[in-house]
């Protein structure tokens, strides 16, 4: 012993002496009783850190300043040293302040040799005694935690035993204990043990609490249930309150509402919501989605059940019990209604509503869903539910409830529940000795421990609780702003709080919301905007979530969102919930361009005024354009934040035309016959004004397309120079392409080659057209489309119109034998020949379509006329903005005088049918310009010309054939006048742009069309009852048949036959014939689809 | 060994316990003796009343042998009750009825852990 322990023992004589005089008052007796104890003796050691424990809890308990510094500093050094203290503590020289503590340990030394420590505590321990043990009484149960620490145990308790009992028999073991010990005791010879008992978490095992392992073990001898020949373990001091404690978050109740799960059966592992519970029978009122095999019923029904129906091998899928299902299986359903006025089923004695089963079931058959059910379990078990609400119009309802109940339940349940503080949130201890304190949170520390400053006089630290004993605490009036959960983002003042919960005034919503104050902060900020977020993805975003269907986000939610998509009407929207995965992409459609009913085009941000539906006469901002549907945006509904879907064909841009463009330009063609030659002799007035004409016609764009190219033509025939009239046939294109907008246009050439589309826009020498195919918008070079409707096909007339004179002078001037034949009146095809080639290169497009018709006899004859001028024209003709100039200016040269003359009887001519003709007259001249010797010829010629053109031409009337070539039957019209005949049944469109099939054609092209709408794929539908429209031939175009129509063929020698569209090869068409099943190549333009009525 | 309470008859799932004192016996125990530590409950003979004061929904199951020489009887404060078969904790809440025949009584029972 080192020395100055001599003088400190001293010390601790006294202090010691004192204390065995205390123990020997007090507590001899108890000593006697338990302090010899072996088994005491043995755990001395092992529960060295156990008396610490036990020595922290006395610290508290008694307030002993003094003694506590003491021992937290003991504590440390124990830690760190344990033995060898006292060696190294010899060594030094300790300072004053030092002594008691060496003191201590050195008493401490002592009493574990001594086992004075017992007897130290007993004394204190006696001497404290009311103070602690007055807890036990049941009347103070209410003083709380902090008496129950009181509570605590200690070592003269008796000790915890851990026993093993035969699994699930646990408490069978403590009943047979207690009677075990009740007999005993009766016989006199009482058990040892205190008490056992069992957790129901703790399979397998049960405590006994004695004081001695002897008392356990003749406890538990001869006990069935308990395996006895593994003995007794005793449990740690520090561990007996964990024992014995109940965790009870873990023993979160059954209570209805609660989502729980079957244990076993054929519903093992379902899903099932609890309607009721009746704690007393331990039994709970279930729906669950049953899973019900209507003929496994139906037969079992037959044959008396023998013993235990057996399970089927394969679970019957969850499915809503429907009443025609077990109908249809003759299983007699009984129907009535219950209290509440809902209808119910009986099914086997089970019972249905709302197509659930609802059953009654022990709770220990369930297991309780701890945290909220997977979404689309939840899902599934709701659509039940709504599937069963027969009215449609609930749908949406019930899918807000849906969102609803979803919310709220992962609330209620707490899913989440990680509390987030904040700097200055006000709290509330709820839990330990502090419970009810208030205060504010001062700091967040990293191990999640809340610092927290107590709002309480005299206490001024700062104090620190884990974030579970605490409560965020609000009081009405506060500003509030929700940090999580379905109305996360809200804010609002508090205007009730009720135990945990707040009811929140929103400010954006003017509701009244309720939220966990947990999920609470307050907050100055006024959030004018909830949750406008969802993913990488915005509010009021179009996005895509599948092929078909885009939509636009109307709602974002914690987790999911409700899109508007595209397949609903306004009438019945379409609002899909939607989680993240389900949304493809978002969609970009600033520049979508599409078309109103009036085929105006429509952009986005155009406002639209809807014309039909429910919606007519509401005006809206076009938000995004999607194919064929607009997401509208109007301040007049007030779902889905006034988005609505409309299809684009029922709205009018507002400042559109209300005529529609596609029928003007259209007219266009018609009017060609009468008005456009009228200015097709204005335009041949003289030399100044025909520069000028042409732009007036503009308005007809058609004809304006016609006179330049032709004139090109010849003029590119005859000098290639002259570069004054580009202006002039540009402009006239440029008018020209304006009437291609809005047409349905076939690419021939180009990567765009076989595209269908519509033009959005035109200049002369491009078009931008959306693909029918792709969604997208592509720029196509003029040169590279093929008419594909009456549009082009108007130009194609005035050609034809020119061309017919043109040819009918040159015969006249050149005597080139072909005249002969196209000179007489019969001839308007023949006559259009010449003017063909010259044609082509301006129309493209067309030019293959005519060639093939043509060229056999037009061609030959017509080269030799063109020649003259350079055999290289036609290529050249492409180039429109040459030829204007050119072809005027040689007039002005070689002709002047020669034009004078031709030009004034024209005039005269003037309003008569003559003047078409007349303009034509004048290219002829330049064609017929190049071998100047003709001249004279021509001028003479010039004469009949009008006379003789005009009247077939002028005719316009019915002598006008030629003219309606205009229509792709114009070939056919060249070949053997217009021929209606094959017309019926055949699939058109008018020009507005509508699609029907021909009905009663008659012989003169009256007919009435029956009108039908397109579906996607391109297949025309008509309704039996479909309008009838009346209509003339010459303004219906036929549609293209594809492949695998029915067609009938319109021109030709196998016209009137039908047959089937093999295939198409560019302009070629294979079609099998039905009459012979020859397979024949045709043009396409001689095909009609044939659609049966 | 004082008397005590009766020692349940069944192990199943007929165990109740009493909402006031956490007595387990069998739901015809308390309905033919009461409860040995609440008498003022009357429950004998009256079906309803047990069923009002009892619960089933009850963790863990000790038996005191010995009330006041027990730790784990003095910390779960039933060193005072009669030896018996006790539940470590009732989850049910008490309806308002026998909760006021508890406060006449100056019973402070149980209340659910929060």
């Amino acid at each position: 012993m080192p020395r100055r322990d001599d003088s400190e023992d001293e010390e601790f004589e006294v202090e010691e002496e004192e204390d065995q005089e205390q123990e020997q008052r007090k507590g001899q007796k108890r000593k006697s009783a338990y302090i010899d104890d072996a088994a005491e003796d043995d755990d001395e050691d092992e529960d060295e850190d156990e008396e610490e424990y036990r020595r922290r809890l006395k610290k508290s308990r008694f307030i002993d300043d003094i003694a506590a510094v003491d021992e937290e500093e003991d504590e440390e050094e124990d830690e760190d040293e344990a033995e060898d203290l006292i060696d190294d503590a010899g060594e030094e020289i300790p300072p004053d302040e030092d002594l008691p503590r060496l003191y201590r340990r050195d008493a401490e030394m002592r009493k574990r040799d001594e086992m004075s420590a017992e007897e130290l505590e007993e004394y204190i321990k006696q001497r404290f005694e009311q103070r602690t043990y007055d807890v036990g009484d049941r009347e103070d149960a209410d003083a709380g935690v902090v008496a129950q620490q009181g509570l605590l145990p200690t070592h003269e308790d008796p000790k915890l035993w851990l026993v093993e009992a035969k699994a699930g028999q646990e408490r069978e073991a403590v009943i047979c204990l207690l009677q075990k010990a009740v007999d005993m005791a009766s016989k006199g010879t009482p058990l040892g043990i205190k008490s056992a008992f069992t957790q129901d978490h703790l399979k397998g095992y049960l405590y006994i609490e004695a004081y001695k392992e002897a008392h356990v073990k003749e406890a538990i001898r001869g006990l069935r249930v308990i395996r006895a020949s593994k003995g007794a373990k005793l449990v740690p001091l520090k561990e007996m309150v964990d024992a014995i404690t109940v965790n009870m978050r873990a023993k979160a109740s059954i209570e209805p509402g609660s989502w729980v799960r079957m244990r076993a059966g054929t519903y093992k592992h379902d899903l099932a919501k609890v309607v009721d519970v009746d704690d007393s029978t331990g039994r709970a009122t279930i729906k669950l989605v049953p899973r019900l095999d209507y003929a496994a019923m139906a037969q079992r029904k037959e044959q008396p059940v023998r013993g235990f129906p057996k399970q089927p091998a394969i679970k019957p899928p969850a499915k809503a019990f429907s009443v025609q299902d077990a109908k249809e299986h003759r299983l007699v359903v009984e129907q009535r209604r219950n209290h509440e006025g809902d209808y119910e089923y009986m099914l086997n004695g089970m019972r249905f509503v709302d197509g659930y089963m609802v059953r009654q079931v022990a709770t220990k058959t369930l297991i309780l869903e701890e945290a909220m059910p997977p979404l689309d379990e939840l899902q599934r078990f709701n659509q039940v539910g709504q599937a069963h609400k027969q009215d449609d119009h609930l749908g949406n309802a019930e899918l807000a409830s849906l969102i609803n109940s979803i919310s709220t339940e992962e609330e209620a349940r707490g899913s989440q529940p990680v509390v987030q503080y904040a700097k200055g949130d006000k709290v509330i201890v709820v839990e330990g000795d502090l419970k009810s304190l208030m205060g504010k949170v001062h700091h967040l520390a990293e191990d999640g421990k809340v610092e927290v400053m107590p709002q309480m006089e005299g206490l001024t630290e700062v104090l620190t609780f884990d974030a579970a004993q605490l409560q965020k605490f609000f009081q009405s009036g506060d500003h509030v702003k929700v940090i999580h959960g379905k109305h996360e983002g809200v804010t609002g003042m508090v205007v009730r709080v009720e135990d945990g919960t707040c009811y929140v005034f929103a400010d954006n919503t003017r509701e009244e919301i309720r939220v966990f104050s947990r999920d609470l902060t307050e907050s100055a900020e006024i959030g004018m905007t909830g949750l406008d977020t969802f993913g990488q993805y915005e509010l009021h975003d179009l996005v895509v979530l599948d092929q078909q269907t885009a939509g636009i986000i109307v709602a974002v939610d914690k987790d999911t969102c409700r899109v508007l998509t595209n397949q609903g009407t306004p009438e019945k929207p379409d609002i899909r919930l939607c989680r993240l995965p389900d949304i493809k992409r978002k969609m970009i459609t600033r520049k979508a361009v599409t078309q109103d009913k009036w085929m105006n085009p429509v952009n986005v941000g155009d406002i639209v005024n809807v014309e039909e539906g429910i919606l007519k006469g509401k005006s809206a901002t076009v938000k995004h354009i999607m194919r064929g549907s607009l997401f509208l945006q109007t301040r007049e509904i007030p779902e889905h934040g006034g988005f609505v879907c409309v299809r684009a064909r029922i709205c009018r841009v507002r400042g559109g035309k209300a005529a529609p463009i596609g029928s003007a330009s259209r007219g266009m063609g018609a009017m060609l016959k009468s008005p456009a030659p009228y200015r097709a002799m204005q335009m041949g007035s003289g030399g100044a004004p025909v520069l000028s004409s042409p732009s007036r016609i503009g308005s007809s764009p058609g004809f304006g397309i016609g006179s330049g190219g032709f004139g090109g033509r010849a003029a590119g025939g005859l000098s290639g120079g002259g570069g004054g009239g580009g202006g002039f046939s540009g402009r006239t294109t440029a008018r020209a392409s304006d009437s291609l907008v809005g047409k349905m246009i076939n690419i021939a050439k180009g990567p765009f080659r076989g595209y269908r589309g519509r033009v959005v826009s035109a200049t002369d020498t491009h078009v931008r057209m959306e693909l029918e195919a792709q969604y997208k918008t592509v720029t196509v070079k003029r040169d590279q489309l093929r008419g594909e409707d009456g549009l082009t096909s108007g130009p194609s007339d005035s050609r034809q119109q020119y061309g017919a004179p043109h040819a009918t002078p040159n015969p006249y001037g050149s005597r080139t034998p072909m005249h002969t034949g196209s000179a007489t009146p019969g001839h308007a095809w023949g006559s259009a020949t010449p003017s063909h080639p010259s044609m082509t290169p301006s129309y493209g497009s067309q030019t293959p379509l005519r060639d093939s018709a043509w060229n056999p006899v037009a061609q030959t004859p017509l080269h030799p006329s063109m020649d003259p001028g350079s055999a290289a024209t036609p290529m050249d003709a492409p180039i429109p903005g040459a030829y204007g100039g050119s072809s005027y200016a040689p007039y002005g040269n070689a002709y002047t005088p020669a034009e004078t003359p031709a030009q004034t009887p024209g005039l005269d001519i003037g309003g008569t049918p003559g003047t078409p003709g007349f303009g034509h007259v004048r290219t002829p001249y330049a064609d017929g310009a190049t071998p100047v010797d003709h001249t004279p010829t021509y001028s003479p010629s010039m004469g009949p010309t009008p006379g003789t053109v005009a009247t077939p031409e002028l005719g316009g009337t019915p002598g006008t054939p030629g003219l309606d070539g205009m229509s792709p039957g114009m070939d056919h019209g060249g070949d053997h006048g217009q021929d209606w005949t094959h017309w019926d049944s055949l699939a058109v469109q008018l020009p507005t742009g509508e699609c029907g099939v021909v009905r009663n054609m008659a012989p003169d092209g009256r007919c009435q069309v029956a009108l039908g709408s397109l579906d996607a794929e391109g297949n025309l539908s008509v309704p039996p009852d479909a309008q009838l429209v009346p209509q003339n031939g010459s303004d219906l175009v036929l549609m293209q048949p594809r492949s695998k129509n029915t067609i009938k063929i319109v021109r030709g020698e196998l016209r009137g036959q039908t047959g089937q569209l093999i295939g198409v090869d560019n302009t070629d068409g294979i079609v099998k014939l039905d009459h012979n099943l020859d397979i024949k190549i045709l043009d396409m333009s001689t095909l009609g689809r044939l659609i049966a009525a | 060994m004082e008397t005590a309470a009766e020692v349940p008859r069944e192990f199943g799932k007929n165990l109740c316990a009493c909402g006031s004192c956490r007595l387990v016996k069998t739901f015809q125990q308390f309905l033919e003796n009461g409860c040995e530590n609440c008498p003022f409950l009357g429950m004998e003979g009256d079906r309803e009343r047990v069923s009002d004061c009892t619960t089933v929904n009850f963790a863990g199951m000790i038996a005191v042998v010995d009330p006041p020489a027990s730790w784990a009887a003095k910390w779960l404060h039933c060193s005072k009750f009669a030896p018996g078969c006790y539940a470590l904790s009732v989850q049910s809440e008490l309806p308002q009825h026998i909760e006021d025949i508890l406060d006449d009584n100056n019973i402070t029972w149980h209340k659910r852990a929060d």
